[in-house]
């Protein structure tokens, strides 16, 4: 394989891979008979899976290009990885990828290897050449780049490996076969090793600082004037098959293909067989906890324990992808595992196992966990039934039921005698000897869903059993129930207190069982406690109760202390608490588990501690499910003191002995500043305006060298901010505050991005701190200077001069307005009465266009006195030519005739009245007159329409103050409304009411209400509106007017749907003074 | 009371008095009622004469008091009074078969014309009424199945026909036939019908083609 190509083309590269790959699989089938092929299909350990949480990215979360070659931590914190398209910075959350665009200095977007040395410069190897980059110092302003050429003695390839001695030589091997020291910011090629050039060598360094080089042919190292070898290794096991790493203590790892080998100051202190390993190895490491990890390209990833113990993660168990790159260990000890097209993977130890993740269980609801006498845990899954976990895995125990149903299981306990108790859905079964499960039929119905067993200090088992309780002791099974004062309802759970008082909580409270009593446990106000899920004893009679939404609450001789969010609890719910022997509760709930300190639990319920400090486990810790399971016992210590936690996904394990914590505070970093001149409402530009937006936005990076100055006129400020936590991104929590705005730091949540509006001049700070996952926090964080200049407007000098300049405006408008204002007030005057004038005018044209809806009617009335007239007049002549006349009866008739006269000239008057213009007057007048009249008028309108008017006005009314007239042009408006209102429904059915009483503030409130259909909601108020009507030849003047009228009386005038339909308008008239006794 | 009666209507008592007392002086039987509701219980199924209202009462209207008449089979054409003239009720009432309608002002004239046309026609009407009583009565001879048979004649069916749809024997038919027109005293089929249409009998026949003299027979299914 020539060098050149490499150089000339970098696409070739990934044909190389290729190339590669078939080559090392033609050896791999020459060697075919000395290979162990057992180790492919290596079954691994049943739970050797469960030690890491694997999470992996990829183009579609991000990345420039599926594969990471190589990755290094800068001492800011940063993860840097190289990929075949760009250099990558990695904050947690976002990538920030540098190419051959955005970044001149690289010479190629393929990013082969990266070193970072001890003075922080980091070394990238492309596809074509080598380039340091120095970092931002404080007061530095630019990053420094370098490239390397001839010139400086470089004339290598891509890199295979860096070693660093301690005074800051490095030596680097290139896939071409080349071996170059660089010292002096110089390169010299050491002479080549012996052996062949092949993909190149394993460069490494010991604890003297002598070069160390590795291949199938040679390992051994220079001693400052010559290679001298140190071990032989197997040339027949292929040219890949051989690494180096240097280990952590400063020792060096050498990886013979079959066996690892560890040489301390050039002596052989180790060998462990790998009789197992296959495959061509790419790179080496060792991580924190001396594990050493070999990346083969070809055959996935493999990691040697301290023991020897060989593991393989291959396309089979957890990897995508077989070519791996490297293994890198970031500060907080995660792993990181570069592939070749399987993207980037992160391996973080888990905190959690979880103990079915593999078997029949895996993935499926368990309610609860039991430790039996011999070591095996006993697990109840509603799914599946009665299983336990022994070394081996997990396996079913057989409950033989009456049909031999696998059951439903919720509850199992061993108690101390050694009797299995089990409850399930349907039954409760108990154990004496293997296989002899037997039914308890005791107080038990089908369906008794026991979710809760229990068994107390004197070796009493308690029993939920569907509505009520039973209980088992020496003197056999007992029911217990609401003869004993327990409400019916489902039990949940049960505890003692140290006076051998049993508690329980049902779904009607927390109930306490005493000399033979169920008494019931208030909360302070006298409330059941309905929502309380599990109880947690203390030795000194304190009680704590887990509630369903409520946090927990502590009972302690008699009082309530409730401890919740505001006092930092993360959960509202609490399943169950369990303690630990470290002086810890873990309390699982629907979205975790927390830990929190016994005394802090306390120091909280009696007021003493502000904010509770806890530990929150979640998914990302290993939990298989934020929910964890509810009843009794749904988590339990084992006799070794691990917590183990029934959940809807499998059963999760905790050894608190062993918990690490991510006790790093993370780097903060402030990424970019941008201000916007544009509208704050407008986030998102049209892709065509996007030149346009971009103008008016201005972004600033680091290192700010000064302090931003923000032009005036910045409407919109952003600063966008990371936090450097790699084991759960996620969870980083900022909080931030802007001096100069705000005092105290404001909870920003998982943003990282804070926007400020419309910024009045001046100087800020803006700080920034963050915590990790396990609420560490980063106190100092990162803060950046700003000032927010002001417009020559906001400056104090325009604001002196433009005082001055409205001092004598002032003056001159106030002289230039006395004189204007004699003017305006005749010109009000003169306004106001020709507003009187027309109000009169409007209010009589309403009062004639109403009297023209009465025309009709009034035709009608009119018309039957006119008519008698006339017939009686006929008939009188009639008679008179009869011989002899009746005289009597002509008598009677004149006698009619003059009474229908007097009736038809009151029809007239009454109209003549209303539609005379007059002034306004006050007086007082009865209402049930005033009613009466208009009621008079409307009477043959009414029989016309066929409307029923009822009027419920009490005599005893007193008297109000008003016009007549005017009070009747209401009365008449509304009833004429009514009439129009219900023309469209049946004739039986409309009715109007007139209704008046008395209010409480001197006032009369009267009523008209018809059976229509109502005015529609959102006329409601429109109603009152000039012009405003429903009705085909309606001028809309008549409601405007009214409430007008009513007004002028100092009165109210309201419309609304009556409750059984129907409009209703009220409105109210002042009493006549002096009348209000009444 | 014998001889046409005016029945006289009306809520205002005042009017009532006056147009009785006129009538009355006109020579005519007056019987008054403040209330329709009043006149109706106390109407006599054979009453003779005509009804003059007042079209704008509480309770029952006088359209109402036309619509119960009408219900109750009575002969009575009604007047209809009204204070002023009110276009869309006189259409619905004359519609439904009112004699007049008047305002209560109208001439005396008119009046008494209006309440002559109206007794002329209870007269006319009564007549009728007695004439289809006598020609029912004829029918009522008939025995069922020649009711039978006189149906399917005026079909237009054939005597082999009704045989056939009767099953009985086309000489028994024949007898039939015989018996019907001997009974009703005609003498052929043409007459036969127009006196089935007069006496009003089989309506659902004569609906299809009211205009043409004979009956068309409808369609009507086998073995009805």
């Amino acid at each position: 394989m020539s060098v050149s190509w490499l150089r000339s083309n970098a696409l070739l590269w990934t044909r190389a891979g290729a190339e590669l790959r078939l080559h090392v699989i033609v050896l791999t089938l020459a060697c075919l008979a000395a290979m162990n092929w057992s180790a492919r299909a290596e079954t691994p350990h049943p739970f050797a899976d469960s030690g890491y949480l694997i999470h992996t990215w990829e183009t579609a979360d991000g990345l420039p290009e599926n594969s990471a070659t190589a990755m290094v931590q800068t001492s800011d914190g940063y993860l840097w990885f190289g990929t075949f398209n760009g250099l990558v910075r990695f904050d947690g959350i976002k990538f920030t990828v540098f190419n051959h665009f955005n970044t001149p200095e690289l010479p190629d977007n393929n990013i082969v290897n990266l070193h970072l040395d001890r003075e922080g410069r980091l070394w990238v190897s492309t596809g074509l050449g080598l380039v340091t980059r120095k970092p931002l110092s404080a007061e530095g302003g630019r990053v420094d780049w370098r490239t390397f050429t001839a010139d400086d003695g470089w004339n290598g390839d891509l890199v295979r490996t860096f070693a660093e001695r301690p005074n800051g030589d490095l030596l680097l091997t290139t896939f071409n076969g080349q071996v170059l020291e660089f010292s002096d910011n110089r390169f010299m090629a050491l002479p080549p090793p012996p052996g062949e050039p092949g993909q190149g060598y394993f460069g490494g360094v010991d604890e003297a600082g002598q070069w160390w080089v590795t291949q199938n042919r040679f390992v051994g190292r220079w001693d400052g004037s010559q290679w001298i070898s140190t071990i032989a290794p197997n040339p027949s096991l292929g040219r890949s098959a051989v690494a180096s790493a240097v280990a952590r203590d400063g020792a060096l790892w050498i990886f013979l293909g079959k066996e690892l080998v560890k040489f301390r100051e050039g002596k052989e202190v180790l060998r462990l067989p790998l009789p197992r390993f296959s495959g061509g190895v790419w790179s080496m490491s060792e991580d924190s906890r001396a594990n050493v990890w070999i990346c083969s390209y070809d055959s996935g990833l493999f990691r040697v324990s301290p023991t020897g113990d060989l593991h393989h993660w291959g396309e089979t168990n957890g990897l995508g992808y077989h070519a791996t790159r490297f293994v890198f260990e970031d500060r907080e000890r995660n792993l990181w595992v570069g592939t070749s097209g399987g993207g980037l993977r992160r391996y973080k130890p888990r905190r959690i196992s979880d103990m079915t993740l593999d078997g029949p269980l895996a993935g499926r609801v368990t309610r609860s966990v039991w430790p039996s006498a011999d070591g095996r845990m006993l697990i109840a899954s509603p799914e599946l039934g009665l299983f336990q976990r022994e070394a081996s895995g997990v396996s079913r125990v057989m409950v033989p039921g009456p049909r031999n149903e696998t059951g439903y299981g919720l509850s199992v306990v061993e108690d101390r005698r050694g009797r299995l108790w089990y409850g399930d859905m349907d039954h409760c079964w108990w154990r004496q000897e293997p296989l002899s499960f037997e039914r308890i039929s005791v107080g038990l119905p089908k369906s008794a869903n026991v979710g809760a067993l229990f068994e107390d200090s004197q070796g009493r088992i308690w029993i939920a059993a569907g509505q009520g309780v039973v209980t088992f002791d020496d003197g056999g099974f007992r029911e217990l129930g609401i003869a004993q004062g327990l409400p019916t309802g489902r039990v949940l759970c049960f505890a003692e207190t140290r006076s051998r008082a049993i508690w329980l909580a049902s779904e009607q409270g927390v109930f306490r069982y005493d000399t033979g009593r169920f008494l019931e446990v208030r909360g302070s106000d006298g409330e059941s406690l309905r929502d309380v899920l599990c109880l947690k004893a203390e030795p000194d009679g304190t009680l704590w109760m887990g509630t369903h939404d409520r946090g927990l609450l502590r009972w302690q001789e008699g009082r309530l202390h409730r401890l919740g969010t505001a006092v930092g609890l993360p959960v509202e719910s609490v399943n169950a608490i369990l303690e630990d022997g470290h002086g810890y509760y873990w309390m699982t709930s629907n979205r975790g588990i927390v830990r929190a300190a016994r005394t802090d639990l306390h120091a909280a319920a009696n007021g003493d501690l502000r904010r509770l400090n806890c530990l929150l486990l979640t998914a990302s810790d290993g939990l298989p499910s934020m929910e964890c399971a509810t009843g009794q016992p749904t988590c339990v210590r084992d006799p070794a003191g691990r917590l183990w936690f029934a959940t809807q996904k499998g059963v999760a394990m905790v050894d608190p002995a062993k918990l690490e914590f991510n006790t790093l505070p993370p780097p903060v970093h402030i990424e970019r500043v941008s201000f916007h001149r544009d509208n704050p409402g407008v986030e998102i530009e049209p892709a065509d305006s996007k030149d346009k937006a971009e103008a008016a936005v201005v972004r600033l990076q680091p290192p700010f060298v000064r302090a931003p100055e923000l032009p005036a006129g910045t409407r919109r400020l952003e600063i966008e901010y990371t936090a450097l936590s790699y084991s759960s991104p996620e969870r980083v929590r900022f909080q931030v505050k802007l001096d100069g705005i705000s005092r105290d730091w404001e909870d920003a949540q998982d943003q990282r991005v804070a926007r400020f509006y419309e910024l009045r001049p001046g100087d800020y700070v803006f700080r920034v701190r963050a915590a990790n996952n396990d609420g560490v926090w980063n106190e100092t964080g990162a803060s950046l200077a700003f000032s927010v200049l002001p417009f020559f407007w906001q400056t104090w000098w325009f604001r002196l001069v433009a005082g001055l300049l409205l001092v004598g405006l002032g003056g001159a408008l106030a002289w230039s307005w006395s004189r204007q204002r004699i003017a305006r007030a005749m010109e009000r005057e003169r306004l106001v009465h020709e507003t009187h004038l027309l109000r009169d005018e409007l209010t009589h044209a309403s009062r004639v266009s109403t009297m023209g809806q009465l025309a009709s009617g009034l035709a009608h009335e009119l018309g039957q006195p006119l008519g008698a007239i006339l017939r009686n007049a006929e008939a009188a002549e009639l008679l008179m030519e009869q011989a002899p006349p009746d005289l009597e009866e002509i008598r009677a008739i004149l006698t009619d005739i003059r009474q229908d006269d007097q009736r038809a000239a009151g029809v007239i008057d009454r109209m003549r009245s209303l539609l005379k213009r007059r002034p306004v007057e006050r007086i007082p007048l009865a209402v049930p007159d005033l009613v009466q009249e208009v009621a008079a008028l409307v009477r043959p309108n009414a029989l016309q329409h066929k409307v029923q008017i009822t009027l419920e006005v009490p005599r005893d009314l007193p008297t109000v103050c008003g016009d007549r007239i005017q009070l009747q042009q209401v009365l008449l408006n509304l009833l004429l409304n009514g009439m129009d209102a219900m023309s469209q429904q049946s004739s039986g059915t409309r009715r109007l009411i007139v209704q008046a009483r008395k209010t409480e503030n001197q006032m009369v409130e009267m009523s008209v209400q018809d059976s229509g259909p109502g005015i529609p909601a959102q006329s409601l108020d429109r109603v009152f509106e000039p012009f405003f009507t429903t009705k085909a030849h309606g001028m809309g003047m008549g409601l405007p007017v009214s409430k007008a009228i009513i007004e002028a009386h100092k009165g109210k005038m309201w419309a609304e749907n009556g409750p059984t339909g129907g409009a209703v308008f009220w409105f109210t008239v002042p009493v006549a003074k002096g009348d209000g006794d009444r | 009371m014998n001889g046409p009666v005016v029945y006289i209507i009306d809520d205002d008592a005042s009017y009532l008095r006056a147009v009785s007392r006129f009538l009355r002086a006109a020579g005519f039987q007056v019987v008054i009622h403040t209330s329709a509701v009043e006149f109706l219980t106390d109407l006599k199924p054979e009453a003779a004469g005509c009804v003059i209202t007042d079209l704008q009462m509480p309770g029952m209207d006088g359209m109402a008091l036309q619509a119960a008449l009408h219900q109750a089979g009575s002969l009575l054409p009604i007047v209809f009074l009204t204070g002023h003239g009110n276009i869309p009720a006189s259409v619905q009432a004359m519609r439904h078969g009112a004699e007049d309608f008047l305002t209560k002002q109208a001439r005396k004239e008119d009046l008494i014309a209006a309440v002559n046309r109206a007794l002329s026609r209870n007269e006319q009407a009564i007549a009728e009424h007695e004439r289809q009583r006598a020609l029912r009565a004829r029918f009522a001879l008939l025995t069922d199945r020649e009711m039978e048979v006189l149906q399917h004649v005026l079909s237009g069916e054939l005597n082999k026909q009704i045989a056939a749809d009767l099953g009985i024997h086309e000489r028994t038919v024949k007898l039939h036939r015989t018996a019907i027109t001997t009974k009703l005293r005609v003498h052929s089929v043409a007459e036969l019908a127009r006196l089935v249409q007069e006496a009003g009998l089989f309506p659902h026949l004569w609906q299809s083609v009211p205009s043409r003299g004979q009956p068309t027979p409808p369609d009507f299914p086998k073995g009805q």
